[in-house]
C-alpha cells in the first residue's frame, strides 16, 4: 500500500514502553514488519520478547509508544478487536483448549467468522496432515509438537495478514524444530507476514528476512537474518553453543 | 430383612430427588467451571425460580388460563408455561446480578467472589421472603396418590415420572448445546482457558452471560420440580439443597455436567438409602460425608479429569 | 430521666452482645485475617462452646426434659474452660481431613461441618434437649451480686428513681466489665502473637503457602494451630453467650447469626486487623440494631422486618466489597523491629 509515495509497513511498533505494574520490562523498543516478511526477535530471557508480543496483541497496554497495522493505530486495542483486524497470536504456553477436540480447537480459532469453514480447514489439514488424522481427539491428549500444530492451525483459521508467534519451537525436539520452521516458511509463502519471538535464535535467524536483538528491554541489534548470524558479537552473546 | 425390602422404594425416591439435585448441580458446575468460583447463591436461584413460577401460575390463572391437567399429572399447560416464564425470569435476574456485581470482581480471585455470592444468597433469600412471605406455598391444591408400578413392587406418582423425564430432557438439551452449537463450544473453550478464548476472538463477556442464563434457568427448573415433588415451597428451599448440590458437583468433577448428573444421583440415592439405617434428619449429613471423602481422596471428582 | 436510663440499659445490652460478636470476630481474624483459612463454620464452634458450657455449668435436666446428661451446676469458670477445650478439640478433629483442601473447597467443607453440627445439636435431644433447649443457665456471680444489689436497694429507698434503676441493672454492668476485660485480653494476646515469629509464619502462609512449604516449615501444623486457636476463642464467646442469654437452642446458632454476620463484621472492620475485627463487630451490630429501629418505623409485618434487615446487611457487604474491600481500617501494618529501629535512628 502506498501513501504519498511511501510504502507502509504492515506492522509498525514504535518506541514501546510496556510491562506489568510499575516497572516496565520494555523501555523504548521499535520494530517493523514489512509485507510478506518473516521477522525474528531474539534476546536473552527477561529481555521483553514475550512482553512485546503481548503488547502488540493488546493483552498489555503500553505506557508509551504506538502500534500500527498498515498505518492504522491499534495501540491498546483489546485482543478481540485486533483479531478482527487480521492479526493472530499464538501464545507460548497453554495455547490449546485441552478438553476440546482438534477440530473444535480449529473451529474456535474461526469463532468470529460466519461463513463456511470448509476451505480453511482443508488448508490447515494440508499444512498439518496429522491434525486431520487426529481431528476427533481431545487436544489435551496430544504430544507437545502436535499441540503446537493445533495452536498454529487455530491461528491460521482466520487467514490472518499478520501472525505473531511466541517461541513456537519451545520444548520441541531438534527434528520438530526444523519441521516447525519449514511450516512457517510455507505459511510465509502464502503472503502472511510473521513476527516470531524465539529462544532458538540460531535456527530462527536462518529463516528470517530480518532480525532484531533485544536486551534489557531495548533494541540492541537490527539487521538481516544472514548478517546477524554472521555477526561475531551477536554470535558470542546470543547464539550460544 | 424388612430394611432390605424398603430399598427399591427408597431408590425410587432417590432417582426423583436425584433428578432435582442434578438440575441444580449441572448449572452450578457450569458456572463454577467458567467463572471459576463456587456460587453460594445458586440454591437461592432455585428458590427464586420456584417462586417466579408460583406467581406466573397465579397470573396465568387470573388471565383465564385454566388448570386443566394433563391426565394423570397434577398440572396442565399453564404450569408448563409458568415453568418456562420462571426459567427466563431467573436467567434474567442472574444476568443482571452479574452485570452489576460479579463483573466487578472478574480479576479479584475466587475468595471475594465466594464471599460476594454468600451475600447475594442472603439477599436473594430474604427478598423472596419479603415479597412472598415465609410460609409454605402450594402450586396445586390436590394431592396426588402414588400408584403401584406393576412388577417392580414400588410406588411412584405420575408427577414423579414427569420430574425425572423433564430433568432428563434438559440434560440432553444441554449436551447438544455444549457439543453441537458454536456458543456451547465457546463456553467449553472459555472454561478451559479464558485468555486463549479471548485471543481467539471469543467475546468472553457474552459467553459469561450465556453461562449465567443457562445455569440459572436449569436451577430455576430444579426449584420448580422440587416444588412439585415436595408439594410446597418456602424461601429456604435452595439453602437446604445447597450442600447436596455442592456435593454432587464435587463428586462429578467441576465443569463436567454429566458428572454432576451422576453425582446428583449418587448423592440422592445414598441419602435415601441411608434413611433405612439412620434417622432421616441426618440425610444431608450423608451428602456431606461423601463430599468430604471425595475432596480428600480424589479432589478432581470421580469423573473429573484435570 | 427514666428514658435515659432505659437507653443506658440498652447500651449496656448492646455493648455486651457486640463484645461477644467481637470475640467471634477476633477468632475469625486469626483463622482468616492472619492465616487465610476460609472458615464458614463459625457457628459450629460457637454452638459447641455454648452447649459445653451450659452442660457443665448449667442446671441438671428437669423431669420434663428430653436431655439426660450434663448439668453439673459447676461455677462459670469450669464451663468457660470446658467450652474452650471442647471447641479446640473439635477444631483439631475437623482440621485433620480439611486443612489440606484449597480455599474454596475448605469453605464448602466448613459449611458442611457446621450443618452437621447443627443437625446433631438439633436431633440428639438426650444431649441438647433439641429445640426445647437448655434453660436457666446461670450467669457468673449472679446470685451474690444480685443479693448485694437487693441489700443496697432495700437500705437506700430514698435515692432518686433513676439511680435505683441503674443500680438494679447492676449485674449487667458487671457482665459487661467481664466481657470487655476478656475482649481486651484477647486483643493484646492476638497482637502479641501475630508479631511473634510464629505469627509471621501464619501471615506468610496467607500470602503464599508454597513459599512457606518450600522453606521447610510444616504448613499443615501451623494452619492447625491457627484453626484451633481461633476455634477456642469462638467457643469462649459461645460460653459467654450461653450464660448471658440464659437459654440456648439450636436456632440460636443459625448460619445467619453465627456465621454470616461475623464475616460481614470482620470484612467491614478490616480483615487481618485485630482492631478492625473489634471495630467491625460494634459497627455492624450497630447497623443491625439501627436497621431494626428504622424498619420498625415502617410498620411492616414481622417477617418483612427481619428480612429487610438481612437485606440491608447483605447489601452493606456487597457495597464494602465493591467500594472498600479492605474494610474501615484495612490490614494491619507490621513493621519489623529492624525497620522500626532504623527509622528511630538506632
Amino acid at each position: 500500500m502506498h501513501i504519498l509515495g511511501e510504502v507502509m509497513s504492515i506492522l509498525d511498533v514504535s518506541d514501546i514502553h510496556s510491562g506489568y505494574g510499575e516497572t516496565k520490562i520494555i523501555r523504548g523498543v521499535s520494530i517493523t514488519v514489512e509485507h510478506g516478511e518473516t521477522v525474528v526477535v531474539i534476546g536473552p530471557n527477561g529481555a521483553g520478547k514475550s512482553t512485546l508480543l503481548k503488547t502488540i496483541f493488546g493483552l498489555l497496554r503500553p505506557a508509551q509508544g504506538t502500534v500500527s497495522l498498515h498505518g492504522e493505530d491499534i495501540t491498546g486495542m483489546s485482543p478481540e478487536k485486533i483479531v478482527r483486524m487480521g492479526i493472530c497470536y499464538v501464545p507460548q504456553v497453554d495455547n490449546v483448549f485441552p478438553s476440546l477436540t482438534v477440530l473444535e480447537n480449529l473451529e474456535m480459532g474461526a469463532f468470529i467468522r460466519k461463513d463456511d469453514l470448509g476451505t480453511s480447514l482443508r488448508e490447515v489439514y494440508k499444512r498439518f496432515p496429522v491434525l486431520e488424522d487426529k481431528k476427533r481427539i481431545k487436544a489435551g491428549k496430544l504430544s507437545g509438537g502436535e499441540q503446537q500444530m493445533v495452536a498454529m492451525g487455530r491461528a491460521l483459521m482466520l487467514n490472518p495478514r499478520v501472525l505473531l508467534l511466541d517461541e513456537p519451537t519451545a520444548g520441541l525436539s531438534p527434528l520438530l524444530v526444523q519441521e516447525m520452521f519449514q511450516k512457517i516458511q510455507e505459511i510465509k509463502e502464502n503472503g502472511v507476514s510473521t513476527l516470531i519471538v524465539e529462544q532458538n535464535a540460531a535456527e530462527a535467524l536462518k529463516y528470517a528476512d530480518r532480525g532484531y536483538v533485544l536486551a534489557m528491554g531495548k533494541n540492541r541489534y537490527h539487521d538481516t537474518g544472514e548478517k546477524l548470524l554472521s555477526n561475531p558479537e551477536v554470535g558470542k552473546l546470543y547464539l550460544g553453543a | 430383612m424388612s430394611i432390605l425390602s424398603e430399598i427399591p422404594q427408597l431408590m425410587v425416591y432417590g432417582v426423583v430427588e436425584g433428578s432435582i439435585i442434578t438440575l441444580g448441580a449441572i448449572g452450578l458446575s457450569l458456572t463454577y467451571s467458567i467463572l471459576k468460583f463456587a456460587n453460594f447463591a445458586h440454591g437461592d436461584m432455585m428458590a427464586l425460580g420456584a417462586f417466579f413460577c408460583l406467581t406466573s401460575l397465579a397470573v396465568l390463572r387470573f388471565l383465564g388460563l385454566e388448570d386443566s391437567p394433563f391426565d394423570p399429572l397434577s398440572f396442565g399447560f399453564n404450569m408448563v408455561a409458568a415453568l418456562i416464564i420462571a426459567m427466563a425470569l431467573a436467567a434474567a435476574t442472574a444476568m443482571i446480578l452479574d452485570r452489576f456485581l460479579y463483573r466487578r470482581f472478574r480479576r479479584a480471585g475466587p475468595i471475594i467472589l465466594l464471599i460476594s455470592s454468600i451475600g447475594s444468597a442472603f439477599i436473594l433469600r430474604n427478598v423472596i421472603q419479603f415479597i412472598w412471605g415465609p410460609q409454605p406455598q402450594y402450586y396445586f391444591k390436590a394431592i396426588q396418590i402414588s400408584q403401584k408400578v406393576p412388577g417392580l413392587g414400588v410406588r411412584i406418582k405420575p408427577d414423579e415420572f414427569f420430574i425425572v423425564g423433564i430433568a432428563g430432557v434438559l440434560v440432553i438439551f444441554l449436551h447438544f448445546f455444549l457439543t453441537r452449537t458454536k456458543t456451547g463450544k465457546a463456553m467449553r473453550a472459555t472454561a478451559d482457558n479464558m485468555d486463549l478464548a479471548k485471543v481467539s476472538g471469543i467475546d468472553t463477556e457474552r459467553i459469561i452471560l450465556w453461562t449465567w442464563a443457562i445455569g440459572t434457568a436449569l436451577a430455576a427448573a430444579g426449584g420448580v420440580l422440587a416444588g412439585i415433588e415436595n408439594k410446597f415451597i418456602t424461601p429456604q428451599l435452595g439453602w437446604h439443597m445447597l450442600l447436596s448440590i455442592f456435593a454432587a458437583v464435587i463428586l462429578g468433577g467441576i465443569g463436567n455436567p454429566y458428572g454432576a448428573m451422576a453425582g446428583g444421583m449418587i448423592i440422592a440415592l445414598s441419602g435415601e438409602i441411608s434413611t433405612a439405617f439412620l434417622s432421616t434428619a441426618y440425610k444431608p449429613a450423608v451428602a456431606f460425608i461423601i463430599m468430604v471423602a471425595v475432596l480428600i481422596v480424589r479432589p478432581t471428582g470421580l469423573f473429573g479429569n484435570k | 430521666m427514666e428514658s435515659l436510663v432505659g437507653i443506658l440499659n440498652y447500651v449496656i445490652f448492646f455493648a455486651i452482645t457486640a463484645g461477644i460478636f467481637a470475640m467471634l470476630s477476633l477468632g475469625l481474624n486469626i483463622q482468616w485475617g492472619y492465616t487465610g483459612l476460609f472458615n464458614i463454620g463459625i457457628a459450629g464452634f460457637y454452638a459447641i462452646g455454648a452447649y459445653t458450657s451450659a452442660l457443665i455449668s448449667g442446671p441438671p435436666p428437669s423431669a420434663l426434659d428430653w436431655r439426660t446428661v450434663g448439668g453439673f451446676d459447676l461455677p462459670f469458670i469450669f464451663g468457660l474452660v470446658g467450652a474452650i477445650g471442647v471447641s479446640g478439640v473439635a477444631a483439631f478433629l475437623i482440621g485433620i481431613p480439611t486443612l489440606r483442601l484449597k480455599e474454596d473447597y475448605l469453605a464448602i467443607a466448613t459449611i458442611g461441618i457446621a450443618e452437621v453440627i447443627r443437625l446433631v445439636l438439633k436431633n440428639e435431644s438426650w444431649l441438647t434437649n433439641s429445640v426445647w433447649g437448655i434453660k436457666h443457665i446461670p450467669s457468673p456471680f449472679h446470685d451474690p451480686v444480685d443479693s448485694m444489689i437487693s441489700t443496697f436497694l432495700e437500705s437506700h429507698p430514698h435515692l432518686p428513681r433513676w439511680l435505683l434503676d441503674i443500680v438494679s441493672n447492676g449485674y449487667n454492668w458487671l457482665f459487661l466489665f467481664l466481657v470487655l476485660s476478656v475482649l481486651i485480653f484477647l486483643y493484646f494476646v492476638s497482637e502479641r502473637m501475630i508479631r511473634s515469629p510464629w505469627g509471621r509464619v501464619l501471615r506468610a502462609i496467607r500470602e503464599d503457602e508454597s513459599v512457606v512449604a518450600a522453606s521447610g516449615k510444616d504448613v499443615f501444623w501451623f494452619k492447625m494451630q491457627s484453626l484451633v486457636l481461633g476455634a477456642m476463642i469462638m467457643g469462649m464467646a459461645g460460653s459467654f453467650y450461653a450464660h448471658y442469654a440464659k437459654f440456648i437452642d439450636a436456632s440460636s446458632f443459625e448460619p445467619l447469626y453465627g456465621t454470616f454476620i461475623i464475616w460481614v463484621m470482620l470484612i467491614a472492620g478490616g480483615s487481618g486487623n485485630s482492631k478492625g475485627a473489634i471495630l467491625g463487630a460494634f459497627v455492624v451490630w450497630g447497623i443491625w440494631v439501627g436497621a431494626d429501629f428504622v424498619t420498625g418505623r415502617f410498620g411492616l409485618a414481622g417477617f418483612r422486618e427481619g428480612a429487610l434487615r438481612i437485606i440491608i446487611i447483605g447489601v452493606l457487604l456487597e457495597a464494602i466489597l465493591i467500594l472498600r474491600p479492605q474494610g474501615i481500617l484495612g490490614e494491619e501494618k507490621f513493621i519489623s523491629k529492624v525497620l522500626r529501629n532504623d527509622r528511630n535512628g538506632r
